[in-house]
């Protein structure tokens, strides 16, 4: 059976990579280029001494006319995307698909919000509470190319999604997972501005690790920035195991769900030269790392032996599927973004993980270089809750990598009852309330596939269609 | 409780159903069809013609598919307000004829030097010879080019239009309405679209690459 799995996940990804469908259209077009060049050269040349004078005096006057023509191609290629949709990752929480009474997965809205020492610390759940949010449903590598049916009807997508991980609650043998998954969509478009606002009904089907169908529909608003919210009515059907009909599922949901790195293009953007698309961020990235010297007692992932100084680098911070999106103040320059995860581990006792946090800053461009100077403000509110103020300075490297400068101060709980002591004893002792702490640093890291826009890369300002 | 325990039950009843099961697969299958002939079929704005000759020609639908009709291999008819673009890939100057035939009331363009991709064709529409019913105009030359044509409705007509280096003939119902130098580059492609309310029928286009003759 692990081998199954392990077989469709990898032929999930290749479609995936390769798809059915391509992700930018190439058209090349051919220019014959044609110049002509007329040389006219006159030569006199007096020759010493008489001549005969006839009735036509002879002249020694030669003229020479050379006509030269090149003819050469040009090879011009345009480049377009030609998906509907391609997105990273997209989490839902679910209100209402509770199967039986079963516990819920305690993750809140948009199903993301795992408890931290619940995840790694193997502590209890806690089933104490009644949770508005039974479930989660994550999607990993969503793909929608266009479909021409219906006389050409303009808002029908097909797609596929490389992994979809469905879990109505907390249940044993409730968890359906696809790979692979094919989705039909229809988009009743209500705002033709970005971000677009849609009513999307769908249906999908994997079948294999779980063969189940879903089907409903979706309020969607977005994408700006690859950032989409999604509001979902809908219902699953299916089996745990591929084929085996036994211990079926059944329940509808209502869902919340929010997409990073999720990029919508309407049917009239498939025409539209990938130069001259329209951005609304100033940057995207998908991993960040910071090493980080900060002010702590004990380093993050090594602790201090009895009479061991603090290492230099005492701990990290990182961002994962990040995305900073343009406000229309200060030239645009004021941006409100977002991360799937912040991280903070500046030392032992000085750890922080921000799902969704908000951050604000402003981007500053001190020379005509890539080199960005951005003073930011960030808070989460959980699993940890904390406050996160600096600054950082990056600067293109290569294509999708660039070199982080980073310095800030936090201030908040770790949001963990599990707290290390400071003699680094392994497993964590249990405290009632989670630590707070506080802590400065400054480091240097990377990001990787990343892209940094310019202000004249942003759609601002310059009467495109869906401003 | 009891509400929860019949909402429970009425969801295992549906999920276990053999009728619920057969509706999923069938509804799974009717995905995967429609997934794969998606992917089978492609890009529906483009065509083919002349697929049997030394010079097929491929084509591309230039607003709405269901406005183009591609009837037969060498012909289509455009309804109004609609366009196509074609050519014969790699060759760029040379001789290009095709024969229309207009309905009463309408106007065709044909664009050379230039390229269907948006950027290009919205900017510079290369040289554009438009023709009416007992005009034909080219442009963009000045002075502007105007000769009177006698083009009846639905009698079929022959337009040529020779692209050679800096020079481009046109002739149009065997009218030679001139031979214009330009300095625009030769491209692959030929535009031609409907202006006006009704629709025209495009038969048989042929590239012929230039010094041969046939």
């Amino acid at each position: 059976m692990h081998r199954f799995v392990f077989f469709v996940c990898v032929i999930a990804s290749l479609l995936f990579c390769v798809g059915c469908g391509t992700y930018t259209r190439v058209e090349k077009d051919i220019y014959t280029i044609t110049e002509t060049d007329t040389t006219v050269a006159e030569r006199v040349t007096n020759q010493p001494g008489d001549r005969d004078n006839g009735v036509i005096y002879p002249s020694s006057r030669t003229i020479t006319t050379t006509r030269k023509m090149v003819q050469r191609d040009s090879v011009a290629e345009r480049t377009y995307p030609n998906f509907i949709r391609l997105g990273l990752f997209e989490g839902i929480g679910t209100i209402g698909s509770s199967i039986n009474g079963a516990p819920s997965t305690n993750t809140g809205i948009f199903g993301l919000f795992h408890d931290i020492d619940e995840t790694f610390f193997n502590a209890e759940k806690d089933t104490s509470k009644s949770r508005l949010f039974s479930g989660e449903i994550y999607r990993i590598g969503v793909t929608e190319w266009r479909l021409r049916i219906f006389d050409e009807d303009p808002g029908w997508s097909w797609g596929l999604t490389a992994f979809e991980f469905i879990r109505p609650d907390d249940g044993e043998n409730h968890t359906l997972t696809g790979a692979g998954v094919l989705t039909l969509r229809k988009r009743f478009y209500l705002k033709n501005t970005i971000p677009y606002a849609a009513i999307t009904p769908f249906f999908s089907a994997a079948l294999a690790p779980s063969t189940y169908t879903h089907f409903g529909v979706s309020a969607d608003l977005g994408s700006i920035g690859g950032v989409n919210l999604r509001l979902y009515a809908a219902g699953v059907w299916g089996v745990p195991q591929a084929f085996v009909f036994k211990n079926a599922l059944f329940f509808p949901y209502l869902g919340i769900g929010i997409s990073l790195f999720d990029f919508l293009n309407k049917e009239e953007e498939l025409n539209v030269e990938w130069k001259y698309h329209e951005h609304s961020s100033w940057d995207l990235s998908i991993a960040e790392i910071v090493a980080v010297k900060a002010n702590v007692e004990e380093a993050f992932l090594r602790p201090k032996e009895p009479g061991e100084s603090t290492p230099i680098i005492s701990g990290f911070v990182g961002r994962l599927v990040s995305a900073t999106i343009a406000l229309p103040v200060l030239d645009y320059r004021l941006t409100l973004g977002t991360s799937l995860v912040s991280f903070l581990g500046l030392g032992l006792t000085e750890f922080a993980i921000g799902i969704l946090p908000l951050r604000a800053s402003y981007i500053w461009h001190p020379f005509q270089t890539d080199l960005v100077i951005e003073p930011f403000a960030e808070g989460a509110f959980a699993p940890s809750k904390f406050v996160h103020v600096g600054f950082r300075a990056q600067m293109t490297l290569a294509e999708e990598v660039s070199l982080l400068l980073q310095g800030g101060f936090v201030n908040g709980s770790t949001g963990s009852n599990a707290a290390f002591n400071t003699e680094g004893k392994r497993p964590p002792i249990i405290i009632d309330d989670p630590r707070s702490f506080s802590a400065v640093y400054f480091g240097f890291g990377f990001s990787f596939f990343d892209r940094m826009f310019s202000r004249k890369d942003l759609r601002y300002g310059k009467g495109y269609p869906h401003e | 409780m009891a509400k929860a325990t019949r909402m429970n039950s009425c969801r295992a009843i549906i999920a276990q159903t053999p009728i619920m099961r057969g509706l999923a697969i069938s509804a799974m299958a009717l995905v995967t069809v429609l997934a794969v002939s998606g992917c089978r079929t492609g890009d529906l704005s483009t065509f083919d013609l002349q697929r049997n000759t030394s010079w097929p020609i491929e084509g591309k639908i230039l607003d709405s598919i269901d406005a183009v009709d591609v009837y037969a291999d060498n012909a289509l008819t455009v309804a109004s307000g609609s366009g196509v673009a074609f050519r014969t890939k790699e060759i760029t100057d040379g001789l290009v004829s095709m024969q229309f035939t207009m309905l009463p009331g309408n106007s065709i363009t044909v664009h050379s030097r230039t390229t269907p991709h948006s950027d290009t064709v919205l900017q510079d529409p290369g040289i554009s010879v438009t023709i009416r019913n007992n005009v034909v105009t080219v442009s963009p030359f000045t002075p502007s080019v105007s000769v009177p044509v006698n083009i009846q409705p639905n009698v079929p007509f022959i337009v040529e239009i020779e692209n050679d280096g800096r020079w481009i003939d046109i002739n149009v119902a065997c009218t030679h309405i001139g031979r214009f130098e330009t300095s625009r580059p030769s491209t692959q492609w030929v535009i031609v679209r409907s202006n006006d309310r009704a629709s025209f029928t495009l038969v048989d286009p042929k590239f012929h690459p230039p010094f041969t003759e046939e």
